[in-house]
């Protein structure tokens, strides 16, 4: 058994984690880095001292934290060798290592396979996916004030676009144009997991990425792939059985198809005797419901033929050329974006965010 | 239910400010390690060059390779005063004088013979570094700097940019107000602005133009990085990014400050003001540590728009609430003067003022 500390710019989350199972103890706001100025070594005890407080786990003795501790983080890969017995890991190179098909973004970084991107995201990239008209100097504010305030949660549906514009500007800059061709990925990060609306986390993605074949989006929503990272890396031989304890844990969002424009596209869902056809616009998206655990058969025009699964927010068909083209005129390509996100939020639900 | 929240100590008197006060070159310290200084002591001297000129004498007297020596009429390392001949060049007969006269009280550093480059400095002036506040020396950085402890009022910001300032405060702007462009007058020189809400770019670039020292302001857009790289001038951002009310008791403070020498810290993202009295006297009430539970009846300042810095008064906790955005959390309700009805905040967008 050991501990993993992911220790972030907002929260620090500290999970027990052996071949039985990933188990999170307690997530910790840290504050504001702008005014507290507690410092790293002191947050972590202060950690290991809130967590023998909320859960009766004693992980501390004269001090010293008592099991091997492996603690990720940008803060913590600089600052905390001097307490953490185990390695001090950085979470983005971490997952990237674990080899599987990752889409990260979290405050500090964002990770697309095995490609990574770390920086600032211009205003003006922001605010061309946006569904509503703001300047940049109000976006380069909301960053600012996110930075500093680092563990504020977006309060109003404007502050949460915001937030998925900058995680898809982070997600393209990662990707640089890549295609992606395997068959699933799997979405991590706060920014994208905790989101309260999982259509504009499929959306997001979409919008950041190009890829060819089906693809599987399934979302980490226990932030159990840092764990599997973790497993894989230091005891290789126990992480078939955490995979197979905590799989269940990881939720498939649906699956993204990629169509030309006006292709007659048939689906025959698993266990219906009638198929039904849909014909995605040029430059636009399609959703069909298909729930968790459903399949169904899709033939594309006479050609590919092959079968999807279903998921929370079920299949989309993607009509847009890559590089997504864009507007130039502001109206009619807030327009698209409002389309776009109208036509992810199937089961009745329109996303009111661009209010 | 156990929620905890950032404690906010926006102004704060503190018998434990540090204050480093340098020289410019390196040169003598006056004090010792446990020295008690008044603010107008001298805590270290040195020499420096205020001033200093290059002339080419081969372009200026058009002399090709010839000799430099036969135009100088004074020596590398000889001094001069303002307006003694240090070189000269005669032209034909007598004619089209021209002369290279002292443009101050100084001496020349170097000639390179080659270029006909000609280095002149004013003389060395001495330079002294007051302690500035009333305090303890507790540390002697080589033969460069004093650390000294005072008893000061800390002022706390967001963000700052710029060097270390120190000048007397004045008051240009109401707390919830922006600091208007014609409010910044030749007033405001070796001053530093107390703001309110909002300062512009270009009220930042008047107030540096009028020799301003320093702004204090609730907010500010974000700024170009080298804005403020080649003046000797600094920005405190109280509050936030945007346009963002400077918190009233800290403007009040600062108010109250007005007339008063105060030094700008940027990289601790502080204003000191120091204060006479030798010991502070602990707030047995004040709250130890970086977080503290939070309670009905707390007053905490909201850290997310439409609200950004509005301060309010707890009047309930929440273990689970939606918010607008969606988002799930624990959450405090806020009596916000002028809001009709309390809100609903995260409680990881606030913050305790303590």
């Amino acid at each position: 058994m050991f501990l993993l500390i992911d220790y972030g710019l907002a929260t620090a989350k500290t999970f027990l984690v052996d071949s039985s199972g990933h188990y999170l103890l307690n997530e910790i706001p840290l504050g504001f880095s702008a005014f507290t100025k507690i410092s790293i070594q002191d947050s972590f005890l202060y950690i290991l001292a809130r967590v023998q407080e909320l859960t009766g786990v004693s992980l501390l003795k004269d001090q010293k934290p008592i099991c091997p501790v492996y603690a990720v983080g940008e803060v913590a890969s600089i600052k905390l060798k001097e307490i953490v017995s185990g390695e001090i890991e950085n979470p983005t190179t971490l997952l990237k290592e674990s080899d599987l098909p990752i889409i990260a973004v979290n405050k500090e970084a964002a990770l697309v396979g095995q490609d990574i991107f770390r920086g600032e995201i211009e205003p003006g990239a922001v605010a061309l996916w946006l569904p509503f008209q703001i300047n940049e100097s109000e976006i380069a504010n909301y960053q600012a004030n996110a930075r500093y305030y680092s563990q504020t949660v977006p309060y109003t549906p404007r502050d949460l676009e915001l937030e998925y514009a900058v995680a898809r500007a982070k997600i393209e800059k990662a990707l640089e144009g890549k295609l992606i061709s395997v068959g699933e990925v799997y979405i991590t990060g706060g920014i994208l997991t905790h989101s309260p609306k999982p259509q504009l986390t499929f959306l997001t993605i979409l919008n950041g990425i190009t890829f060819d074949t089906p693809l599987k989006i399934i979302m980490d929503k226990e932030q159990v792939l840092l764990s599997f990272s973790l497993m894989k890396k230091y005891s290789p031989s126990d992480y078939n059985l955490l995979w197979e304890k905590e799989k269940g844990s990881l939720s498939v969002l649906g699956t993204a198809i990629r169509v030309a424009g006006n292709t007659l596209v048939d689906i025959l869902v698993e266990g219906q005797s009638e198929s039904q056809q849909i014909s995605p616009a040029p430059e636009s998206l399609m959703m069909f419901p298909l729930g968790s655990g459903q399949k169904a058969r899709i033939k594309l025009g006479k050609g590919k033929e092959f079968i999807v699964e279903g998921g929370t927010v079920g299949l989309v068909f993607d009509a847009r050329a890559r590089p997504i083209k864009l507007p130039v005129n502001g109206k009619e390509r807030r327009d698209n974006i409002r389309n776009w996100n109208i036509a992810c939020s199937a089961h009745g639900e329109v996303p009111e965010i661009w209010i | 239910m156990d929620l905890s929240v950032p404690l906010l100590r926006k102004v704060e008197l503190s018998s434990k400010s540090f204050l480093e006060r340098a020289l410019p070159t390196p040169g003598a310290i006056r004090v010792k390690v446990g020295d008690i200084v008044r603010p107008f002591d001298i805590v270290a001297d040195t020499l420096v060059n205020l001033q200093e000129q290059t002339v080419n004498l081969r372009t200026l007297f058009k002399i090709g390779k010839k000799s430099l020596d036969e135009y100088m009429r004074k020596r590398e390392g000889e001094g001069f005063k303002r307006g003694d001949m240090i070189a000269e060049s005669w032209g034909t007969l007598g004619f089209q004088r021209k002369q290279l006269l002292g443009p101050f009280d100084g001496v020349i550093q170097s000639v390179n013979r080659e270029t006909g480059e000609m280095l002149l400095r004013t003389n060395p002036e001495k330079k002294t570094i007051l302690a500035g506040a009333g305090g303890e020396v507790v540390q002697i950085l080589d033969n460069r700097a004093v650390l000294l402890v005072i008893v000061a009022v800390q002022v706390s910001g967001v963000w700052a940019g710029g060097q270390t300032v120190e000048g007397e405060l004045l008051t240009l702007s109401s707390f919830d107000q922006p600091l208007e462009l014609a409010k910044i007058t030749p007033a405001v020189r070796g001053k530093i602005i107390i703001g309110g809400s909002f300062v512009s770019f270009e009220a930042i670039k008047k107030a540096i133009a009028l020799g301003a020292l320093g702004i204090i302001t609730g907010g500010v857009n974000v700024l170009p990085e080298d804005v403020f790289s080649a003046d000797y001038f600094s920005l405190l951002v109280t509050e936030g990014f945007g346009s963002v009310p400077m918190l009233e008791s800290t403007w009040r403070y600062l108010k109250s400050a007005e007339a008063r020498t105060a030094i700008l810290i940027p990289e601790r993202n502080v204003l000191l003001v120091p204060e006479n009295a030798p010991v502070c006297p602990a707030d047995p009430h004040r709250p130890e540590g970086y977080f503290g539970p939070i309670a009905v009846g707390d007053r905490v300042q909201v850290f997310c728009w439409p609200y950004f810095g509005r301060v309010g008064k707890v009047t309930g906790l929440e273990p689970k609430k939606t918010f607008p955005s969606g988002v799930t959390g624990e959450a405090v309700k806020v009596s916000i003067a002028g809001e009709s009805e309390d809100i609903s905040i995260p409680l990881r967008n606030v913050g305790k003022l303590v």
